[in-house]
């Protein structure tokens, strides 16, 4: 089988992609989804707040994806449900479908499209217990908190009843809610950083609205029970993250919920051999949201960890509106790649490059920071010119952050070699 | 779609703990109003870099009240200097909405409470719903309790009413989440043959 376009997932980056390069004229292109039905992990985020800068009402996960799911319907964007992509691997460069994407199903086993262009929409994973080393038995009561989610939202069955929750995620901020609402005690948040890693209306609204504490610079060190948890130990760690002897404190429970951080999905752009960024797990992109493998495009949490998806959405029709212009052949003539470098506090940004020749009047810079800054100023400049400087009274890492690199600056500087993102005065607080 | 209320609430959700929710410490955009100020614990004035009393006038009258606004993702730190219970002024939010909700936290705290009834027949044995307005926070676990009796039955599809009044505050409940009538959705000729477990991963 050969296809235009074939997208990787069926979640909020999937579907906005496709609609994008749909109403871009692709008429030739297939969504893979490995689930029972699309939408992807909107489908258990039932809390609301999703849609805000889209669609200017505060819906829940389910109504959102529901959007773009009526959206793709309509087009007739044909998707496969059940059907999970194994392989990605290159094409002769002379051939005409660069990318051979090996997928299966039930229904039709394992099967192959050769794919003109490709777009990477896989989303991310949580981070396991086993990346955290955290000493024990393996009892059951361990749940990602995204796990704890999907049982409790989707499959209606609450997995313990006194909760302690490691990390500060989003997740597992929206998931102390959700536990108390359904009955459970939550007795603790612990945090191994000094500040949260989620939105701070989460904090306000799952957390203090319930009375549930929130232990910053504190992690646990220990698991007790050997068939099912009974308890863990918390302590205090120090500048390092190193336990401080001497603070632990038993904490009798029955369930461990981790919500430490979530890691894109990039089995499939490694197996690809696309560049990876480091910093982000995701693959390097240029403006056009382009990996360094030609007509291969990558949105959404695969490329870096949103906070909210409505970036997410609008991210992904970035990409399937420049995937549709490279299969058309009318992706503008670059005039050179453009670095663009995090610096002073930024840990990355996406894209991680531009083309001046290539952009649009204004791109969309997403960065986190790697620390907490107060009062500081968020500069891009370029060539020993600041092109862009605003006042920021915070900045955590638990917040993206964007900037609208505009291509008039650029126009102005002779022979732009990069640009750089930094914070300025970054004192750490 | 058929509303009705359920004898058996099944397994797994039915216990209810509501006496220790919603009344512990007090936190910024907790108080019901500006008498209450002084509850703040040092835990909270690290967390959202408040020091309490920070902006109290000589006479102890005045003070400045931090919150977190939860209108958008945003989160702006917004101040409210409060006198005597009257709000003198409202600083650092970026739209209109943030003086909204802190007004609001102040006087009358609301929240969307978003939730899951049961349903019968249906592809998945619950199905997502929320307020369609926000109501008064107090009557959160109130509202949770009246939704734990409700059983849907399926099909269940986005924006139907689940309840017309929940607790007497003339606020819907509308199912924001669609579910399939289990015979519906098992298309095996199709290759989409659904089984919880093959979800989970």
């Amino acid at each position: 089988m050969r296809k235009d376009l074939v997208i990787v997932g069926g979640g909020p980056a999937g579907l906005a992609a496709a609609i994008a390069a749909r109403e871009a004229g692709v008429e030739d292109l297939v969504i893979l989804e490995r689930d029972a039905r699309l939408g992807g992990i909107l489908n258990q985020c039932i809390h609301n707040g999703f849609g805000l800068h889209t669609f200017k009402e505060e819906l829940t996960g389910p109504e959102y994806a529901d959007r773009f799911v009526r959206q793709v319907q309509a087009l007739g964007i044909p998707y496969k449900l059940h059907t999970m992509v194994v392989d990605l691997a290159r094409q002769g460069v002379h051939s005409a479908c660069p990318v051979l994407v090996t997928a299966m199903n039930q229904k039709e086993g394992i099967y192959t499209i050769e794919a003109r262009a490709l777009i990477l929409a896989m989303g991310c994973r949580e981070r396991p217990r086993g990346a955290l080393n955290i000493p024990g038995y393996r009892p059951a009561g361990v749940y990602s908190a995204g796990t704890a989610q999907r049982y409790v939202n989707m499959e209606g069955r609450l997995p313990g009843r006194e909760v302690v929750i490691l990390g500060s995620g989003d997740i597992g901020l929206i998931m102390a809610r959700r536990m108390t609402l359904e009955g459970a005690k939550v007795k603790l948040v612990a945090e191994l950083m000094p500040y949260s890693g989620g939105l701070k209306r989460n904090i306000v609204q799952c957390l203090d609205d319930f009375g549930i504490p929130l232990r910053l610079r504190t992690t646990v060190v220990d698991i007790q029970g050997k068939e099912r948890v009974e308890g863990v130990t918390v302590a205090q760690v120090d500048e390092q993250g190193r336990p401080i002897p001497g603070t632990e404190e038993e904490v009798p429970c029955d369930t461990l919920l981790l919500s430490c951080g979530l890691i894109p999905e990039n089995e499939l752009s490694a197996a690809l051999g696309v560049g990876m960024n480091p910093a982000t797990n995701g693959p390097f992109v240029n403006e056009s949201l382009e990996t360094d493998m030609e007509g291969v495009f990558a949105c959404g949490n695969v490329l870096h960890v949103h906070d909210l998806v409505d970036y997410v959405s609008e991210e992904a029709a970035w990409a399937g509106k420049r995937a549709a212009a490279y299969l058309q052949g009318s992706l503008e003539e670059g005039v050179g790649k453009v670095p663009i470098r995090a610096a002073g506090g930024v840990r990355y940004t996406v894209p991680s490059s531009v083309d001046p020749g290539r952009m649009e009047e204004e791109q969309i810079l997403r960065f986190r920071v790697g620390n907490v800054y107060r009062d500081v100023c968020v500069e891009v400049s370029a060539g020993g010119h600041v092109l862009y400087s605003r006042r920021k009274r915070v900045l955590t890492p638990g917040e993206m952050e964007q900037v609208a690199l505009k291509r008039a600056w650029l126009e102005q500087i002779p022979e732009v070699q990069e640009i750089v993102v930094a914070v300025n005065n970054p004192a750490a607080s | 779609m058929e509303v009705r209320k359920a004898t058996d609430v099944g397994q797994g959700m039915e216990a209810w703990k509501a006496a220790d929710i919603g009344q512990g410490r007090e936190v910024p955009g907790t108080a019901g109003t500006g008498q209450h100020m002084e509850g703040k614990t040092g835990e909270d004035s690290r967390r959202f870099g408040a020091d309490p009393g920070a902006g109290a006038t000589e006479d102890g009258l005045e003070e400045a009240r931090e919150f977190v606004c939860i209108g958008c993702p945003l989160g702006c730190n917004v101040t409210a200097r409060i006198r005597e219970g009257e709000i003198l002024d409202i600083t650092g939010n970026t739209c209109p909405r943030g003086a909204d909700y802190v007004t609001k936290e102040l006087t009358d705290p609301r929240r969307i409470v978003t939730s899951l009834v049961r349903v019968r027949g249906g592809v998945l044995p619950v199905v997502s719903v929320k307020t369609a307005a926000d109501i008064p926070k107090g009557r959160i676990m109130d509202c949770i309790r009246v939704l734990k009796g409700i059983e849907l039955q399926a099909p269940v599809r986005i924006g139907d009413v689940v309840t017309e009044d929940v607790c007497g505050t003339e606020v819907k409940v509308v199912a924001t989440g669609k579910c399939e009538r289990n015979e519906d959705f098992l298309r095996p000729e199709k290759g989409d043959v659904y089984t919880p477990s093959s979800n989970l991963t």
